[in-house]
């Protein structure tokens, strides 16, 4: 088959997808709620962080932003936050940490591209300093409508370090099949991945390569728009 | 949104396409409704982002490839499986024979194919652009390109339709 048929066959058979009219009016209803909840997110980020800092620092910080997803979370803190709705996007400034840049279009140091966005520090990875070889657990941070311990985990992940105040992909997640377990591979090598849904239950485990310079790492996952992150700490 | 007219004007012009798309992806016509609804909402939800990406197309179908992914993981994690596939008789497609060899014929390749297949050219994406859709390297889409013009080509249906496209 040539391309041109195909192209021709592809454009007759959307020509025959008779869409109803476009619900202008539902899409802006939707999309200004949806723009009100992701400011409301990084209003609740900017409250937390602020009294985090009144708490005692940074150290405190990862704790009172540990909220829970929606599914997950059984304390009363956590409750209280979840039952206040509130969903944290802290549009990159996690945990009371610095804000490291958004990779910028294009940049193909990481998943960027198209749709490069803001990375969201949505994930908590547990310890957050490790050695390499050692094992980290990650769950979500908030309730995401995209993204929660509910739907599980792709397998896209990716982990970052962070290098002259840019994050750049050293890994990403490989997966050989079914019954097999995930590894990364280093970025450099440009191989491709199998795009799959695993279904992982929550936490969510991934051994941390094991030559892994030590340094400031995120391990973060695209859904949406959106780049999910997580940070830790690799030590010698 | 500061502009909503031309936020507007620019759901009014890319439903169509969207929702076919995702008809071609493998929705039905009122899944793939959801799907571009889905894709519109988070288009205002970044509109400054949508506004001044180097390709706006490419953005946008980003987002709908991942809009129609998420479907597929709520529907993997919410929805029993049936006996028969849930085929909507009103999805625009049944009645015409071309058509309906065509998404037979989709039906038939992996979901990679099917959608480098469709955004390369339904949509009409470049392969740069089409790998940075999806997320993968250039010579995946190839690759995946590859595989699945042999199997469209091997296609009876397609084959004999093809015969008389002029």
């Amino acid at each position: 088959m040539e391309e041109r048929e195909l192209v021709q066959l592809l454009q007759r058979a959307g020509e025959q997808v008779a869409p109803g009219p476009a619900p202008v009016r539902d899409i802006l209803l939707e999309g200004r709620a949806e723009r009100r909840r992701r400011s409301g997110r990084v209003r609740v980020f900017a409250l937390a962080a602020a009294a985090a800092a009144v708490i005692g620092g940074g150290s405190v910080a990862a704790t009172v932003l540990d909220l829970p997803s929606l599914t997950g979370g059984a304390d009363s803190a956590e409750n209280a936050a979840s039952g206040a709705g509130s969903t944290v996007d802290d549009g990159g400034a996690g945990g009371g940490a610095e804000s490291a840049p958004t990779p910028l279009s294009g940049d193909t140091s990481t998943e960027g591209g198209a749709a490069a966005a803001d990375a969201v520090d949505a994930l908590v990875v547990t310890p957050g300093a490790v050695s390499p070889g050692d094992t980290v657990k990650i769950r979500t941070r908030m309730a995401l409508s995209s993204f929660s311990d509910q739907s599980g985990f792709g397998i896209a992940w990716r982990l970052e370090r962070l290098t002259d105040d840019r994050w750049s992909r050293e890994y990403t997640l490989a997966w050989a099949g079914t019954g097999s377990d995930p590894t990364w591979w280093p970025a450099a090598e440009k191989r491709a991945v199998r795009d799959e849904l695993v279904p992982y239950t929550v936490p969510f485990p991934l051994v941390i390569p094991r030559d892994a310079t030590p340094g400031e790492y995120r391990i973060c996952q695209t859904v949406g728009t959106e780049d999910l992150c997580g940070r830790l700490a690799v030590t010698g | 949104v500061d502009d909503e007219a031309a936020f507007e004007a620019f759901v009014t012009e890319r439903w169509p396409v969207l929702v076919r798309s995702a008809v071609l992806l493998g929705c039905s016509r009122a899944e793939a409704e959801d799907v571009a609804q889905t894709t519109l909402v988070r288009c205002y939800a970044a509109w400054s982002k949508v506004t001044a990406a180097d390709n706006r197309d490419g953005y946008v179908y980003r987002m709908l490839v991942n809009a129609h992914r998420d479907s597929r993981r709520r529907r993997w994690w919410g929805e029993a499986p049936t006996e028969e596939v849930d085929r909507p008789s009103d999805d625009g497609l049944e009645a015409v024979d071309g058509a309906d060899v065509m998404r037979r014929a989709l039906d038939r390749l992996s979901a990679g194919q099917r959608q480098v297949v469709v955004l390369r050219y339904y949509a009409q994406l470049s392969e740069r652009e089409t790998a940075e859709v999806l997320g993968v390297p250039n010579g995946t889409v190839k690759s995946r390109l590859a595989r699945a013009l042999d199997a469209l080509a091997a296609d009876p249906g397609l084959a004999a339709l093809t015969g008389g496209i002029a």
